[in-house]
């Protein structure tokens, strides 16, 4: 299945244009404000749009049912309006790729198994998260738009999240957003650099990560230590 | 809790129809052409089921209401749909020559359904969590149609003027069976509606968003619900006048109760919204008043102040 963004122009936006072909996976950086959650709306067809297309077809046509085999968005915060739906209730809201089965396993796999029966609105941030993220395993969209999925995380849940990221074979193709460099070193998925709304760079993450291209878009703000990134706060 | 509550229900069910001014026995209501089968079959049973299904009808509108739009305080009455259907049926009183019954359903579904499709075009106008404001436009909505309604009220001789004043308090004075057969049609309409698209419902609780995601077809299925509510809202009030507080009441009262998501209560709020009104209805004709009191005046002297009660005690739970 091929994702395919030709010049998308939002009021955000300007002329972002990328290709990817699934089991093909992609890191979108960016600062504040740069439009990536705007761009991950347009990709999933939150944000009516006719540049993003799924094999040749653009987004807002597909059918309802094959937009959701395809395409999924996993907020940064879980936003549930009714208090009392559980955990549980939640995730097998959530199947559309995988079989109901899986949703033990899945909530045992990101740890929220003790979690099953308690209300979704009375988590956590961090809770919240790993919720997003056993929600959009059992979805199983062809691809998968993570936005900032180890925000709010502990370390060791982060390196869970991440090893699922890495390994879960009910996630196929997978774009992630985050301001963490230290993951998307770690992913090593090729770059998407967003900047006041336009794509500043788009290749691989080892030239992303090269001295020159780093101080161009950060100036002196991240320092490298080793083979991690850390904030220069003095 | 929940069974002492539920045989609660039950008993005054059950009750209801033997209960009232004039002394029945309970035991001639087989006997033919006696003065207890007359009122049992032809006033007290009628009019006790068209309570029920009125009470039902008007309380999962309030539900649906209240997840579609996202707004606890969201019901027919407090966005002015049923302000539309009764302007509606004046309108049919109004023009139409008395005792064309049928139409009078017809232009008050039309005025529920008209401010409906009203409120949804309003509604893409606003930001997207701008659901106070379809609230306020909602009461501005039914201000309007209450200055309508005294222009038309103006307008109508003195027999007419009566009906349309008797017909916006509200009452459950029935006769016979054949109102209460499209009371009864609507709110099983509407029950099996909400009933078939429980699921989609289901999804329509968590976020806009995540059920768009999941391949829901929202708008689609927005139109089909609010279609269904204005429908039967429009039945039930066409027939009965505007009763108010029943779908803001009992919706708050019955996720208190069961503490479960929405989706899992249609059939409750369906019931015990039925269960109110038979007994709200039940005090109207017992108090002794001349006449009975219309309705509505029982539902919001009860509904008021417990609603007022409810809001504080949530609203400390919280702190």
């Amino acid at each position: 299945m091929l994702l395919h963004v030709h010049n998308l122009h939002t009021r955000f936006l300007r002329g972002i244009t990328f290709e990817l072909e699934t089991p093909q996976n992609l890191t979108i950086l960016g600062f504040n404000g740069a439009g990536k959650t705007t761009l991950a709306k347009a990709l999933t067809g939150l944000l009516e749009n006719e540049s993003c297309r799924i094999d040749r077809t653009p987004v807002a046509r597909l059918s309802a049912k094959t937009r959701a085999r395809a395409l999924n968005y996993v907020p940064a915060a879980l936003e549930v309006f009714d208090e009392y739906i559980s955990v549980e209730e939640y995730l097998r809201l959530s199947v559309v790729g995988a079989n109901s089965g899986e949703v033990e396993r899945v909530m045992a796999q990101v740890g929220i198994a003790h979690l099953a029966k308690s209300g979704t609105a009375v988590l956590s941030s961090g809770e919240a998260g790993l919720l997003l993220f056993a929600s959009a395993m059992l979805h199983g969209a062809r691809f998968t738009v993570f936005d900032e999925p180890t925000a709010n995380l502990d370390s060791d849940k982060k390196i869970a999240i991440y090893s699922l990221l890495r390994n879960s074979p009910l996630l196929h193709s997978k774009l992630v957003i985050t301001h963490d460099l230290n993951l998307a070193f770690a992913l090593g998925y090729p770059i998407l650099f967003l900047d006041g709304g336009k794509q500043l760079f788009y290749g691989e993450c080892e030239t992303f990560f090269t001295p020159d291209t780093l101080r161009g878009f950060f100036g002196d703000s991240i320092k490298r230590v080793g083979d991690y990134f850390a904030v220069a706060f003095s | 809790m929940r069974y002492a509550i539920f045989f609660a229900a039950c008993a005054v069910l059950v009750c209801a129809p033997f209960i009232g001014e004039a002394p029945l026995h309970p035991e001639k209501i087989f006997v033919a052409d006696s003065p207890s089968q007359m009122v049992f079959w032809q006033l007290r049973l009628p009019r006790v089921l068209a309570a029920f299904c009125t009470g039902a009808i008007l309380a999962l509108a309030g539900l649906l209401f209240q997840a579609i739009f996202r707004n606890p305080l969201t019901t027919p009455f407090t966005l002015g749909v049923a302000s539309g259907a009764t302007l509606g049926a004046a309108l049919a009183i109004l023009l139409l020559p008395a005792g064309v019954f049928m139409l009078t359903y017809l232009f008050s579904f039309l005025g529920s359904v008209l401010t409906v499709a009203l409120l949804f075009t309003l509604a893409r106008l606003l930001p997207q969590k701008g659901t106070n404001a379809l609230l306020l436009i909602g009461i501005a909505l039914s201000f309007f149609y209450s200055a309508f309604l005294m222009v038309i009220y103006y307008l109508s001789d003195y027999s007419q003027s009566y009906s349309i004043l008797r017909f916006t308090m509200g009452s459950l004075n029935v006769v016979g069976f054949e109102s209460t057969y499209a009371l009864g049609v609507a709110a099983l309409f509407l029950l099996l509606l909400a009933l078939y698209y429980k699921t989609p419902f289901k999804l329509l609780l968590t976020s806009y968003d995540n059920a768009f995601l999941k391949g829901i077809e929202i708008k689609r299925l927005n139109l089909i619900l609010l279609l269904g509510v204005s429908l039967s809202v429009g039945v039930a009030v066409s027939i009965v006048g505007p009763i108010g507080f029943v779908g803001l009441v009992i919706p708050h009262v019955i996720k208190l109760l069961y503490k479960q998501s929405s989706d899992r209560l249609l059939l409750p709020v369906f019931f015990y919204g039925g269960i109110f009104l038979v007994l709200c209805d039940l005090i109207a004709r017992n108090l002794g008043t001349v006449s009975d009191l219309p309705i509505g005046v029982v539902t919001s002297f009860i509904g008021g102040p417990f609603f007022i009660y409810i809001i504080i005690k949530r609203h400390k739970g919280k702190q």
